[in-house]
């Protein structure tokens, strides 16, 4: 019967950074590009009392 | 020379939490060498957990609100199908925390801080802690809405609160705590019985599966409402909460079956209660309020009228629990995600004593959002508002993380996204984008609908 180890805290490896490569790369440009129209759409909402 | 005060006492705390660890793992895998139906069961319900509680939780006193007023402003009619649906999109979305936890063994804060940078981290991290902050206050209005219904004053309804919350996250190690929280989480199923006593039209029930009919057709109402709906059923902090208690319970890439049965047994009982709230008010408020949006106090009191003094004493225990439980969810991601970020030790099985700057943010969360509602004419409308706002603008950017790490096959290896989870889990950041858009394009032009 297939056991697994024990599994604890210190056998965990260091993680490592990830490099944004072809589709991740435009997916963090659309995020940012999200963040500043959903702020700038609150900035006016609040503004103008709409929100 | 000991320069840490703390060092020797937090190192011997982290063998124990470890040892608890051990000891709970060498229990379940000693049930799962048994066959037996009865033992396959009990290791079953020692594994379920998170995802009940994850589910349960997000019934928070904001939600019941929410769903409250939508079936008292629209009635049963559109929206009884889409919290259906609703169900399966908090599955696909919390499955995959299941996953990631399991398999890397961290937290969602820790994976986004290692693997995408201290930017995106810092990020993530703030807004989670301030959404929580800003959502534990709604908890809190809740339960002092609910318990002065019941004849509480405020001052002890909100003082008890937080002492309840604080003695739950201090005093019990992980795994009683978990079901401590579950017992406490059984109490969001009383509005189940309270639907029955509203005697719905059953076959009106079924006809709105049929019909998906919109009164008033669509308008900034109905968008906002839709997605104050979509906001309540999947949020920030239940990602960051389920992956840090599938870690802290210490589940493993062999108990990922039962995390995701864990997981559809929450879904379910979500839905289930969310169809409860809105057949009861769209059955019993609903055409005394026409399409505009009512105060939870006036739908009390009308179920006062219409249920007498148990139908409205039941639903306030029910906001009240559903406060509670949530403080309890929230608070715990608050200082996991705070812990995972900055590197500290972070189990519910360290003493505070050792693990002080763990739960530092939790007691700190609480004891702010509980003197909050507490100031006379505090802007309450306006945070509630706000916690809507900052949780909108999250959403899609921690399902963006959730879904670039579930498709990192250097962390995930055979247990990445399959393509249908990926064209779910795409479907449905889409679509909040999409309705993000939406309410925004209303908010900059209000007459556009």
């Amino acid at each position: 019967m297939h056991r697994e180890p024990m599994q604890t805290i210190r056998e965990l490896r260091p993680l490592t950074r990830a490099t944004p490569k072809g589709w991740v790369k435009w997916a963090f440009w659309f995020l940012r590009g999200y963040i500043v129209i959903m702020l700038a759409i609150v900035v006016i909402g609040f503004a103008r009392g709409t929100l | 020379m000991v320069k840490d005060p703390f060092a020797m006492p937090l190192a011997r705390a982290l063998a124990t939490d470890e040892l608890i660890r051990a000891r709970d793992r060498a229990r379940v895998d000693g049930l799962r060498r048994q066959r037996s139906l009865w033992q396959r069961l009990l290791l079953l319900l020692v594994l379920v957990g998170p995802g009940i509680l994850v589910m349960i939780a997000d019934n928070d006193a904001g939600g019941v609100m929410t769903y409250a007023q939508t079936g008292s402003s629209f009635g049963i009619g559109f929206y009884l199908p889409f919290l259906v649906l609703l169900g399966p999109v908090a599955y696909v979305v919390q499955e995959m925390t299941v996953r990631l936890g399991a398999v890397t063994r961290r937290g969602h804060a820790e994976m986004i801080w290692g693997r995408y940078g201290a930017a995106w981290g810092a990020f993530s991290l703030f807004d989670l802690v301030v959404a929580n902050f800003l959502t534990l206050i709604t908890e809190f209005i809740g339960i002092t809405l609910g318990m002065r219904v019941l004849g509480v004053p405020p001052v002890w309804s909100a003082v008890g609160g937080a002492v309840l919350v604080l003695t739950v996250l201090l005093g019990l190690r992980y795994y009683t705590w978990e079901r401590v929280a579950l017992t406490i989480a059984a109490g969001n199923l009383v509005f189940v019985p309270l639907a029955l006593m509203a005697h719905p039209h059953w076959s009106s029930v079924v006809s709105a599966f049929a019909t998906w009919h919109v009164p008033g057709g669509i308008t900034p109402v109905f968008v906002y409402v839709l997605l104050a709906n979509l906001g309540t059923t999947i949020a920030p902090w239940m990602l960051f909460f389920q992956q840090s208690s599938v870690v802290d319970k210490g589940l493993t890439r062999r108990d990922i079956r039962h995390g995701q049965v864990d997981t559809a047994v929450g879904s379910a009982a979500m839905v289930l209660v969310a169809l409860a709230i809105v057949v009861l008010t769209g059955t019993l408020v609903y055409h005394h309020s026409g399409t505009s949006p009512v105060g939870v106090v006036q739908i009390m009191q009308t179920l006062g009228a219409r249920l007498g003094r148990t139908g409205e004493d039941l639903f306030a225990l029910g906001l009240v629990e559903a406060g509670v439980i949530a403080a309890i969810a929230i608070t715990a991601s608050t200082s996991w995600a705070t812990g995972e970020a900055f590197g500290w030790p972070k189990s519910i099985n360290l003493p505070p004593q050792v693990a002080w700057r763990f739960y530092v943010p939790g007691i700190v969360s609480v004891a702010l959002a509980a003197a909050t509602v507490l100031i006379p004419h505090a802007p309450l409308g306006f945070l509630n508002l706000t916690v809507q706002v900052v949780a909108t603008i999250f959403m899609p950017a921690a399902m963006l993380f959730l879904l670039l790490l579930l498709n990192d096959r250097e962390i995930m290896g055979e247990y990445a996204n399959k393509p249908w989870q990926n064209v779910a889990a795409i479907g449905i950041v889409g679509f909040l984008v999409l309705m993000n858009g939406l309410y925004g394009l209303t908010v900059v032009f209000p007459h556009l609908l």
